[in-house]
């Protein structure tokens, strides 16, 4: 019998009995969207858990300190420090020439003043706020300083507006700590978008007890919350940059508490190219006498528990792919206990048992691939549901929201192709037995 | 690959020697033929009778090649059925043998083109061939215009003339019918029977029907008669 006599006998036998085709594919259906449903979400869910612990980078960042490490403490993720060890250009580059790092991005910090709004012009600001009146006063804070191309790479999470552009000196992010200083509802981060500040670098004058400043406007476009380093405005590196010269331009004034900066970079923000990575990293940046910060033991603490939902989903997605797999033998078997008549006279007219095995295979993968269509579609409709859900009891929390995206296009191939070989197996049985009926037995009125 | 006599009237069609056949084993063994001999002439037309239970159907099902012969030898031609592994089996099947049933046998998915064609697909018909042949073995049982329909949109008779159609559409040697019309009104029956006699004489092919019908049998040129799973008395007619 040729492939295309097969597959028109299998799709008539399975349009014949529409009502037992429908229940065998919408059980295949079933299995097949449950388990795409809750292994995506797993996939997802692991994904996501992860990136948090990433605090808004990626998940696989290590910090670099400006310290040497404490060698009771390397194997811990939040070590204590070793003595100051600045961090340099040349820092930068040995760290850049490590095996496995993906991108090293450097992190500034700059010692400032600022003047919230409403602002006066210069110094006269410094006595312009008035709490009782609900007006803020000045106050010293430092800047954060980054490369905002590489922010993706960073540990910050924008809350409200959006980060300044790479290379800007007149826009600015500012932190929730902002809020304080100018009595505002950190619950509306929104409402500070567009105020303008005025940020002051402060150099020391020589020989004298003089300090002066050097003033920049810059206006808020963002709310963000970031693990960079202490600091409540975060802005581009040419800002600190500029405002690093300044300073450096005076004299050490430590009497006074305006010392020079000693090191170039407050941190290293490095991206290992994968979690396995991160321990070789870490040891090798160990082994060039910097401490370093990651949430390695947590990462792979919460890897051993997500690893266990991981398979109580799977056996839950499993057990119901089984239940599905058996509602095709159980489909099948009824088939060729009615068809005994009709594979007899197949033979008899000089099928082979191949013929006989085909016919039944190819109708129970027909019932595969539909279903696992049908379901992974219903895969995808119930995530796109759990996420609304999910996402609307955050918000009503007072949380971020979490995007759970659609199912992964591995797990919809998988799930398809898996329903397809499931059915392929389910039906071994039924089909080989269809195939072995002796032909005299299997033409009764004989 | 299965070899046979090509054309009728030309020495023995058929030639069974000390068959013998038990379904079941030790205790509730059943012996149901109990050493049979018998030629069959190429081209003639038999009749085999006898009672429920005598071996008829079976003796027909060891002909037909539906199940393995354990004792005794079955010759089809040159063709040593008892030589025979289950694919040397259904390809003997397809080429050689066609089967006419009862209950008809048609596969009630297919149209009636479509089971001729599935016919002619298993024996080995090349597909540019099979739509024209089907065809025209479809308007020799007077079926014509009925090549779409599917089964159950056709009377017993018609279905049966199909049957016989998908029977004879590989050129078959031997025709081997059970009850052709057991499940006839009388005119239907004649009208079968007068089918299977006429493409018989006109493919040449060899033609043996079990029957309880005295009728059906009266038929055909030489009358086996079965009991208990012995040949019991031949008749032949004196006309062919």
């Amino acid at each position: 019998m040729s492939w295309r006599d097969g597959l028109v006998l299998s799709l008539r036998s399975v349009i014949r009995r529409p009502a037992r085709t429908s229940i065998t594919i919408a059980a295949i259906a079933l299995g097949t969207g449950l388990l795409v449903a809750l292994a995506s979400i797993a996939v997802i869910a692991e994904t996501r858990v992860i990136s948090q612990l990433g605090k808004g980078g990626p998940a696989t960042a290590i910090t670099v300190d400006a310290s040497a490490p404490d060698p009771t403490q390397i194997d811990s993720d939040n070590p204590r420090l070793g003595p100051t060890k600045p961090i340099n250009a040349s820092t930068l580059t040995a760290v850049r020439k490590l095996g496995s790092v993906q991108s090293v991005t450097s992190v500034q910090q700059q010692q400032v003043f600022v003047i919230p709004p409403p602002q006066g012009s210069g110094l006269s600001g410094l006595t312009g706020g008035d709490p009782d009146r609900g007006l803020a006063r000045p106050y010293n804070d430092s800047v954060i300083g980054v490369d905002f191309r590489q922010a993706n790479n960073l540990p910050i999470t924008v809350l409200a507006g959006r980060l300044p552009p790479a290379g800007s000196t007149s826009e600015v992010a500012v932190t929730l700590g902002y809020f304080d200083h100018v009595h505002m509802d950190p619950t509306k981060p929104a409402a500070v978008l567009g105020q303008v500040i005025e940020i002051g670098s402060p150099q020391a004058e020589p020989g004298g007890q003089q300090i002066r400043g050097q003033w920049t406007r810059a206006a808020i476009i963002g709310v963000v919350a970031q693990d960079l380093g202490s600091g409540g405005i975060v802005a581009s590196n040419q800002l600190t940059a500029a405002e690093r010269s300044w300073q450096l331009a005076g004299v050490d004034d430590s009497a006074d508490g305006l010392s020079l900066p000693a090191s170039q970079y407050l941190s290293l923000i490095v991206v290992a190219d994968s979690l396995d990575s991160i321990h070789t990293v870490r040891s090798e940046i160990t082994a060039l006498g910097y401490a370093t910060t990651a949430p390695e033991q947590l990462i792979a603490s919460v890897q051993r528990y997500l690893h266990v939902v991981d398979m109580v989903l799977g056996a839950i997605g499993a057990i119901a792919l089984l239940i599905a797999a058996l509602g095709i033998t159980n489909a099948l078997l009824a088939a060729v206990r009615e068809r005994r008549r009709e594979i007899g006279v197949l033979k008899a007219i000089g099928a082979h048992d191949r013929d006989v095995l085909r016919w039944f295979l190819v109708e129970a993968l027909i019932c595969g691939v539909t279903g696992g269509l049908l379901g992974t579609a219903f895969g995808i409709a119930t995530i796109a549901v759990v996420a609304h859900i999910v996402n609307d009891y955050l918000i009503a929390q007072g949380l971020l929201g979490v995007d759970l995206g659609g199912a992964p296009l591995a797990t919809s191939l998988i799930g398809v192709a898996g329903a397809s070989v499931l059915a392929l197996i389910a039906a071994a049985w039924p089909a080989l037995r269809a195939a072995r009926l002796p032909a005299r037995e299997a033409v009764g009125a004989l | 690959m299965v070899a046979a006599d090509s054309a009728a009237g030309r020495g023995v069609a058929v030639s069974v020697r000390g068959l013998r056949h038990t379904y079941g084993r030790g205790r509730g063994a059943v012996p149901v033929l109990r050493g049979i001999d018998f030629d069959i002439e190429a081209g003639s037309h038999v009749a085999l009778q006898g009672p429920s239970g005598a071996g008829k159907s079976t003796l027909l099902s060891l002909l037909g090649g539906l199940e393995p012969i354990r004792e005794g030898e079955i010759w089809i031609g040159e063709t040593r059925l008892r030589t025979l592994r289950r694919g040397g089996l259904a390809e003997y099947r397809s080429r050689v043998i066609g089967f006419v049933f009862q209950h008809f046998g048609l596969i009630d998915v297919l149209t009636t083109r479509e089971n001729i064609m599935l016919a002619l697909s298993l024996a080995g018909v090349p597909p540019d061939q099979r739509g024209a042949r089907a065809d025209d073995v479809l308007a020799s049982v007077g079926l014509g215009g009925r090549a779409e329909h599917r089964p159950q949109q056709l009377s017993g008779g018609e279905q049966q003339r199909v049957a016989i159609a998908r029977a004879l559409c590989t050129r078959p040697h031997l025709l081997l019918a059970d009850e052709p019309t057991g499940n006839l009104d009388e005119e239907s029956a004649e009208r079968v029977l007068d089918l299977l006699e006429r493409l018989r004489a006109e493919n040449g092919c060899t033609l043996i029907v079990v029957t309880h019908n005295p009728l059906v049998a009266a038929r055909a040129t030489r009358r086996l008669h079965l009991r208990d799973g012995e040949l019991e008395r031949e008749l032949v007619e004196a006309s062919a």
